[in-house]
């Protein structure tokens, strides 16, 4: 078993669960139906990506892997630009180290 | 003693303690310039401009603070300047030089940590390395948590203590 293996797959399942939430969104349809279809994909996409957080890397890429959900989750406008900026280079340095 | 330096009996006095006083201080400010760039020359680690940078600044926190604790009222924003000229230099080094090892990279997200959570607890226990206190955990939710631990495992990484 590859280490940090179970952070490369709860990476997947998390990109898989934001892919799909992105892919549902219709902007023309204001249903309370598709609503209803976005929140539960964007609730799927944040339990994917908490499942990711509570994971301890142990290995430099399973490290990059979740600073990469990090950086998604506390550079959407919480964090100054600079530092999202910063955080996207560590999260690149991380996994080439 | 520093309250006889601050005493001001007359103008003339007042003003030519104040400058003294604010040379000592732009002084103090100055001096670990010298001692950080010097243990850049003796360190060997690939991250070693980088450590030496945030040891400086680390020691211009404690110096800031330590000036503050002696000054009347804690001084005021001009006695400050020096010391907060010094530590935005400092910083905006640690920020322009990269991280080469987990060990750089463990500092650069200390330091993203304390502007992120932006408490003074917080940015004793990220600067300082005290411990996190009861009362800065309940405080922080979910990412703030992931985050530090993500510090934590980095730093473990740099240890050598995982694969």
């Amino acid at each position: 078993m590859t280490a940090d293996a179970a952070i490369l797959d709860a990476f997947a399942a998390w990109q898989a669960a934001r892919q799909a939430a992105k892919a549902i969104h219709r902007p023309d349809d204001l249903s309370d139906a598709h609503d209803r279809l976005c929140h539960g994909a964007w609730v799927a996409e944040s339990e994917a990506g908490e499942r990711l957080a509570r994971l301890t890397a142990t290995t430099p890429n399973g490290a990059a892997l979740q600073l990469r959900w990090l950086h998604t989750r506390l550079g959407e406008g919480t964090l100054p630009f600079e530092a999202e900026s910063l955080l996207g280079r560590l999260a690149g340095t991380l996994a080439t180290a | 003693m520093v309250d006889s330096v601050h005493s001001t009996t007359s103008p003339a006095v007042g003003d030519s303690a104040g400058i003294a006083r604010r040379r000592l201080l732009e002084a103090v400010a100055a001096a670990p310039v010298i001692a950080a760039t010097a243990s850049v020359a003796a360190a060997t680690h690939d991250d070693a401009e980088l450590l030496a940078a945030w040891r400086g600044f680390q020691q211009a926190h404690r110096e800031f603070e330590a000036a503050c604790a002696l000054l009347p009222n804690g001084g005021t924003d001009e006695d400050h300047a020096p010391f907060k000229r010094r530590l935005d230099a400092l910083q905006a080094r640690i920020e322009a030089i990269p991280a080469l090892e987990m060990a750089g990279v463990a500092l650069k997200l200390r330091m993203l940590f304390a502007d992120h959570v932006e408490t003074d607890a917080a940015f004793r226990t990220a600067i300082f390395n005290e411990p996190m206190s009861a009362q800065l955990a309940d405080e922080m939710d979910f990412g703030d948590h992931v985050f530090w631990q993500l510090i934590e495992n980095v730093e473990a990484l740099a240890a050598g203590a995982v694969a």
